[in-house]
């Protein structure tokens, strides 16, 4: 029973962190680690602030 | 800041240290990049407050066209970071300088309703000398 509980809590922290540890293995097996396109994009976003503003007064 | 800046970019972009590593260029590009990244995002947040004040649609209008050309502009100089050889090299400096260049389309739309730049802002529109004239060097 230990052993079931055990093994559901690594499978739901698997599903947890999947997309970073998708994320780091994609960038060590493309070489690309040191990229910034996703910090650039992270700082940005994709859409400007200013855009959505207009929208909302329509 | 401003000062530091100044001289990161120009270390990096006018190849005048005696003793640096392609590892050590390609981080102050990054930096610099950055740098410009985080004004254009706060002189867009600084204009989303104000078109949600004043309903100024037309000043909301040219942040937008400034912001849109700056994402552009570091998008491309991102790319040249991340493919970095020589062709991408020489545009790193002409893609950022748009990307301000960009930038002070947001700031003139800013100050035509008095609102003054952040110093964040202020730091990355230090980089248009240094920038410019490495652009044309390389162009």
């Amino acid at each position: 029973m230990e052993a079931v509980k055990i093994a559901l809590a690594l499978l739901k922290l698997a599903i947890e962190i999947w997309p970073e540890l998708r994320g780091w293995f994609d960038s060590i097996t493309s070489g690309k680690h040191d990229e910034i396109s996703i910090r650039v994009r992270d700082v940005l976003g994709s859409e400007s602030e200013t855009a959505k503003a207009l929208r909302e007064i329509g | 800041m401003r000062l530091l800046l100044t001289v990161l970019c120009l270390l990096f972009f006018a190849g005048c240290t005696p003793a640096k590593s392609a590892a050590d260029d390609r981080a102050v590009a990054r930096s610099v990049i950055l740098t410009v990244a985080h004004a254009t995002l706060a002189a867009d947040r600084l204009c989303a407050q104000y078109v949600r004040a004043s309903k100024d649609k037309a000043v909301g209008d040219e942040c937008v066209r400034g912001w849109t050309i700056a994402d552009n502009a570091l998008t491309a100089a991102e790319s040249a970071v991340d493919t970095w050889d020589d062709v991408a090299q020489n545009q790193i400096a002409c893609a950022v300088l748009d990307a301000v260049s960009a930038l002070k389309r947001i700031v003139a739309a800013l100050a035509a309703v008095k609102i003054a730049p952040p110093p964040v802002v202020v730091d990355a529109l230090a980089l248009s000398g240094g920038l410019s004239s490495i652009c044309r060097s390389v162009k």
